[in-house]
């Protein structure tokens, strides 16, 4: 089965499941019985299904199948649970504070499990489309590399030429370029603004320097260019790597938090099926 | 000695004096040099004694700098600086001493003794070197010189094992004196060296997760026990022996046969690059003539007596086989593959090592590199008959005005020829090859002449099974057919691959850098199946969006094999992964040395106390072989695989195209 394939039948399975789930939930709406507790308890059991795919992570040594396979149920049974969610609270908002702040960390949850698919599908091209492969850990190693071979180039040429208008211009401009952390939105938006205003600069100070010191600011630019393209993978490799850091913690806060949602609701049914 | 001074920011915090092996940088207590800081990794690099100098080898995730330039392993020399994070680590004095074992440095994989002026006479006066018509050869390749360079003398004491069956060699054996045995069974994996690959239980699955990770290349102090089968001769300087304990026990158990003087064995795996067929140990004092395979090429080319005793052997032992395993001659009867193994030619091309130059020859550029590659048959030539690929890779191209295009690569089982002499036979108009096939490193091919293929094999196919006749009008239509030909996976790709060998691999790492989004659950995956020792770098070489990780690639010619002393290396008889024994392993580094992808590294081992096994003899740290085993002893196969959510890593054997294009078509 090719991926394609595979997708359509995922997506037809999660469409009958859906109507399933849509029927069942319609024909329970016309009986007096009630059918809150059942969706309620199906719902935990899928929210402890789904959190179990970061414990098959931990677990890459028992054959239970792969982490794709795994992943794909994820986000199949998260959209089941979504339905599900929005059955058990009747396509409502919830009326009591508790089940109220219940209800904002499912979202919360949620919304972060489709950030993370959006990232996870949309960033490693954007990665991969603008330069060759650097780890992550690596890059500031690099920063401060390319920070010491223009520092090396300024002071070479300013040796050289006599003249201070690189220092200068390496004091009050480029080195805060240089430092400064890089922008996530310009990069995730592609945008090379900041890059194109310092090589312009670069281009207009070309026109007003000796020999030397042009042919310094050459290979600045081209130093430029390789921080410009670090700084862009430092931040889709940020966003990457860290999403999971708001998922991950949310998932747990769900789980305690429905556990505790069970019990309230147990402890004050006063025997009420 | 080894010392060293350590900076912070300019200002010196520490010195180290060194003596022993390997010197860890690190941020964890149990680091040699122990670096607290930004940047710096729990084993971020090691310095290895490499007998006459140190090797600088970095294994971090941030990077090792020398000088201010990343490297991933250097020479390290005095006064030079070592970036390891925001430390400098400025080197003092580095004046390396060889270490009595885990020298790399003078060592080869020839086990015996230079062979003196007397020896060589001793030699001529023997058969079958006695017959041999010394003028056969030319000047610059007299037989004298053969046996003075290309040959050693190898003396064995009783149970000395010579050969292990399933090791790869690149030496054939002559016995001088004494007598060897060949077993005839297959002998035990505790005999052999090596460890059987059972797949741990459930409990030991759980206990690897719980190991303790701060304590780098952990082994149990339990598991350093010797051998009770096997014992080992060391002498200095040389690769350590092993011997079998209990000879008597294995002449009882097994079937042997014995090899006297004058006989040769090992010479097929040794020219064809095939494993062993058999075991072979010294029964009493043995004194045996180690042919290494330049040699035993030339005396093949040069004696026809010699040419012929091989021939024969081969075409008695192997040949026929392969012959059968083609599919062109499945309905041949018993006579008629007898007589296709009769009449067909073998012959080998290219550099056997060719890995001892792949480094210097993947910085080349590839036009001057293909033009380099020994012909097998030129486009143009007069078709004498199919070639059939035993061993290696050969690169199919076409002339394109002054340039030659590559059009498809051929590997083991694959065929050429054939189609041009279906041509002939079915239009009745002879035509050249199309093509113009070249051997890539070293590639070992069967020629079956078109006589024979005319004669039994194509009157018994039907036109349908016959390939198409070619367009010989249009030539943007030669590319059209399909005889070993591959269209489907982007040529680029597959040029990539094959330059850098990557073709050779069963079992390359490619990681669709589309779909990576770089969480290195692969490499935590690896980390927890190997006691928190990952056994591989997500990095390596890469192409447009496809990158080979730097894994061990379980090679299809695993020259990492060849010249092992102990056998500790080998391949899984099950699975064919190459895996290492650590029990026998003797840290020799031959393998390290050999693999021309480094993907082999030598760890110092530890105890719990994380302090080095030290060896009772030498006194110095015991040094074992790390590489990918493809979690051989896991449940599910490799874990890093299966650990990627996004399917961006994919074990890919490139002996099968057919699995890459899928895989490359699917992502």
């Amino acid at each position: 089965m090719t991926r394609v394939q595979r997708r359509i039948a995922m997506i037809v399975a999660l469409v009958c499941i859906s109507a399933f789930v849509l029927l069942a939930y319609s024909v329970y709406g016309t009986t007096l019985l009630s059918g809150q507790k059942r969706s309620g308890w199906t719902l935990f059991i899928i929210i402890l299904f789904l959190a179990g795919y970061g414990l098959r992570k931990r677990l890459p040594f028992l054959p239970i199948g792969s982490a794709s396979s795994w992943l794909r149920f994820h986000y199949s049974l998260g959209l089941v649970g979504v339905l599900f969610f929005l059955c058990h609270i009747k396509f409502a908002l919830p009326n009591g504070y508790f089940e109220l702040v219940l209800a904002g960390v499912f979202l919360f949850v949620t919304l972060s499990g489709i950030f993370g698919l959006l990232v996870s599908r949309l960033l490693p091209r954007k990665i991969s489309l603008r330069g060759p492969e650097v780890l992550f850990e690596r890059i500031p190693r690099y920063n401060r590399s390319i920070q010491e071979s223009i520092e090396s180039l300024i002071v070479d040429a300013v040796r050289e030429s006599e003249s201070e208008i690189l220092a200068k211009w390496y004091r009050e401009r480029l080195i805060s370029f240089l430092s400064a952390e890089p922008k996530v939105w310009p990069h995730l938006m592609e945008s090379r603004r900041d890059l194109l205003r310092i090589n312009n600069e670069v281009d207009a100070l070309k026109a007003t320097v000796s020999r030397t010191e042009q042919r310094a600011l050459e290979r600045i630019q081209e130093l430029i260019e390789q921080k410009d393209s670090l700084n862009h993978a430092y931040v889709h490799q940020l966003i990457l790597k860290y999403w999971p850091f708001f998922h991950v913690p949310l998932t747990l806060a769900l789980i305690i938090f429905s556990l505790l949602h069970v019990v309230l609701v147990y402890s004050f049914s006063g025997g009420l099926e | 000695m080894l010392r060293l001074r350590v900076q912070w920011q300019g200002t010196t915090t520490a010195e180290y004096q060194f003596d022993q092996r390997e010197v860890v940088l690190g941020s964890i207590d149990t680091c040699e040099v122990c670096l607290r800081g930004e940047g710096v990794s729990r084993f971020h690099a090691v310095i290895v004694n490499k007998g006459t100098e140190y090797d600088l080898i970095d294994s971090s995730v941030e990077g090792t700098f020398l000088n201010a330039i990343e490297v991933s392993a250097h020479t390290i020399k005095v006064g030079d600086k070592i970036g390891v994070g925001r430390f400098i680590v400025e080197v003092l004095e580095a004046s390396a001493t060889p270490i009595e074992r885990g020298e790399t440095g003078e060592w080869t994989n020839f086990l015996g003794d230079p062979i003196e002026h007397g020896d060589v006479e001793h030699l001529l006066k023997m058969e079958p070197f006695a017959s041999i018509d010394l003028d056969a050869f030319p000047r610059n390749r007299r037989l004298r010189s053969i046996l003075q360079n290309d040959c050693r003398l190898l003396r064995c004491k009783d149970g000395d094992i010579v050969l292990r069956e399933g090791d790869y060699g690149t030496a054939a054996y002559f016995v001088v004196s004494g007598a060897t045995r060949y077993v005839l069974d297959t002998l035990p994996d505790e005999i052999l060296g090596r460890k059987s690959q059972s797949r741990k239980s459930l409990s030991a699955l759980f206990s690897q997760a719980r190991v303790n990770r701060l304590i780098p290349e952990l082994r149990a102090s339990s598991e350093q026990s010797s051998s009770r089968v096997l014992g080992r001769r060391e002498s200095k300087g040389k690769l350590p022996r092993v011997f079998l304990q209990d000879v008597p026990h294995v002449l009882d158990e097994f079937n042997t046969t014995v090899l006297t003087e004058g006989e040769m064995f090992g010479e097929i795996s040794a020219l064809g690059r095939t494993p062993r067929a058999a075991t072979v140990f010294a029964e009493g004092d043995v004194t045996l003539l180690e042919i290494r395979w330049q040699g035993l090429r030339d005396l093949r080319r040069y004696s026809p007596q010699l040419r012929q005793y091989i021939d024969r052997n081969y075409r008695e032992r192997s040949l026929k086989v392969h012959i059968r395993e083609t599919s062109l001659f499945e309905s041949l009867s018993e006579e008629e593959i007898d007589k296709v193994v009769a009449a067909t030619v073998f012959e080998t091309y290219g550099e056997f090592d060719w890995y001892g130059s792949y480094k210097q020859r993947i910085s080349e550029d590839g036009t001057s590199r293909a033009i380099e590659e020994p012909v097998i048959l030129r486009e143009g030539d007069y078709v004498n008959g199919m070639v059939l690929i035993r061993s290696g890779f050969a690169r199919l191209s076409e002339s394109t005005g002054g340039s030659e295009r590559t059009i498809s690569y051929l590997g083991r089982g694959d065929t050429y020829g054939f189609q041009e002499i279906a041509h002939g036979w079915r239009s009745d108009s002879a035509i050249p090859y199309q093509r113009t096939l070249r051997a890539i490193g070293y590639t070992d091919v069967l020629i079956v002449p078109t006589q024979i293929l005319e004669e039994l094999v194509i009157p018994r196919m039907q036109t349908s099974q016959l390939p198409q006749l070619f367009d010989l009008e249009n030539s943007a239509e030669r590319f059209a057919f399909g005889e070993a030909q591959d269209d489907s996976v982007d040529p680029a790709l597959l040029e990539f691959l094959v330059e850098h060998r990557f073709n050779n691999g069963t079992s390359i790492m490619m990681i669709d850098l589309d779909r990576c989004v770089r969480c290195d659950d692969c490499v935590t995956a690896c980390a927890t199946v190997h006691n928190g020792n990952p056994r591989f770098v997500r990095h390596g070489k890469q192409f447009r969006n496809y990158m080979i990780a730097n894994s061990c690639m379980h090679c299809s010619d695993p020259v990492c094999m060849l010249g092992c002393p102990t056998g500790a290396i080998h391949r899984d008889p099950e699975g064919g992964q190459i895996v290492i024994n650590e029990a026998t392993c003797v840290g020799c580094s031959v393998c390290a040395d050999s693999c021309p992808y480094d993907n082999i590294r030598m760890v110092a081992i530890r105890d719990e106390e994380s302090l080095f096994h030290i060896d009772p003899v030498t006194q110095q740290p015991i040094v074992k072989a790390t590489k990918c085993d493809l979690c051989v002893d896991q449940w599910g196969g490799p874990a890093c695989e299966r650990s990627c959510p996004h399917d961006a890593l994919k074990r890919v054997d490139l002996s099968d195209f057919a699995t890459l294009r899928k895989w490359v078509k699917k992502s």
